[in-house]
């Protein structure tokens, strides 16, 4: 049997049902709200129950910072529109070669309606990633060669 | 056992994460890709090409760093006092500090920045940068770099190096 690839591994595998989605209409004013409330850095934008856009920290960051954005303001017309999409049958390969090919770092994962399945950001493919190298990532101490001076418990 | 859903580092062999309660994923039953395990072995931070460090003082208004940002196009600032690192402000901190709720005019950078960012050393190998930004949560490290200077990698470099790999 050969290894099992992480790079080959579906989407399906990363894919959370707790993404954020909002419609168009959604104010401003709730979606800072509901992006601080959950800590997230992005959301799905939908209409009609179809992902249309997303709205993230950098949109934030170049659109609404320093303009007088009313707290009432559509999120979609602030939002990122037609935002490149993955099925959930895709795999981590295809999805990295998305991110890093069209320099985004959330891609929304939908049904074949078009209707949102999950949020794929760039930090939950790398947690994933990490994880099926254990050895080489996650194991490893906060600084190159630090050894612990007690045993662990004591 | 890493959540991926919040990251917390997990006991092995944990079902739930002890730190959002989610389901923690079956873990591979296999040894994946062995070339790139060598590769984030072998690789170094330098690798990942680290990119000028754009700064900023931190009395200096939020808006000034906001600007800064936008034209660097860079979603993280370091702030440097005398010379010395104290900190570093991201695009979320703009989110989750500022944006809809405080004029970033009025408010100084160092009243939202996060204070002693970690930095790594740029001889360091990938798979540290890989574990602060999976484990830790970051999406931008500062690095010391061989001249002296201070340069910036982002999970989009890891992301760039990653690519080339798979």
């Amino acid at each position: 049997m050969a290894p099992v690839n992480p790079f080959r591994r579906p989407l399906a595998e990363l894919a959370d049902d707790d993404f954020l989605a909002v419609d168009e209409k959604t104010p401003y004013d709730e979606v800072l709200g509901r992006m601080r409330g959950s800590h997230a850095g992005s959301l799905v934008v939908t209409k009609g129950g179809k992902v249309t856009g997303v709205f993230t920290e950098r949109d934030v960051l170049n659109r609404c910072a320093l303009e007088s954005v009313g707290g009432g303001t559509p999120v979609g017309t602030l939002m990122t529109p037609k935002p490149a999409t993955l099925a959930l049958t895709a795999t981590v390969a295809e999805a990295l070669t998305l991110m890093h090919g069209r320099r985004v770092r959330n891609i929304p994962l939908v049904d074949e309606k078009g209707a949102p399945k999950g949020l794929l950001t760039v930090g939950r493919l790398i947690r994933f990633l990490a994880y099926a190298f254990p050895a080489e990532v996650v194991n490893l101490p906060p600084r190159p060669g630090q050894v612990s001076d007690e045993t662990e418990g004591a | 056992m890493l959540c991926l859903d919040c990251g917390k580092d997990n006991l092995p062999g944990d079902d739930h994460c002890a730190g959002c309660g989610h389901d923690l994923p079956a873990p591979p039953s296999r040894r994946p890709d062995d070339e790139l395990a060598g590769r984030m072995r072998k690789g170094k931070v330098l690798d990942l090409k680290p990119r000028p460090a754009v700064s900023v003082a931190p009395d200096a208004p939020v808006a000034d760093a906001v600007r800064l940002m936008r034209e660097e196009k860079v979603g993280a600032i370091l702030v440097v006092k005398a010379g010395k690192v104290v900190g570093i402000m991201t695009e979320r901190d703009v989110l989750y500090e500022v944006a809809g709720s405080r004029d970033p005019q009025a408010v100084n950078v160092v009243d939202v920045m996060h204070v002693n960012p970690d930095f790594l050393g740029a001889d360091e190998p990938i798979s540290y940068a890989f574990h602060h930004m999976s484990v830790g949560g970051y999406r931008h490290m500062p690095v010391e770099l061989p001249d002296g200077n201070v340069g910036m990698v982002s999970s989009r470099d890891l992301l760039a190096y990653l690519a080339d790999s798979k």
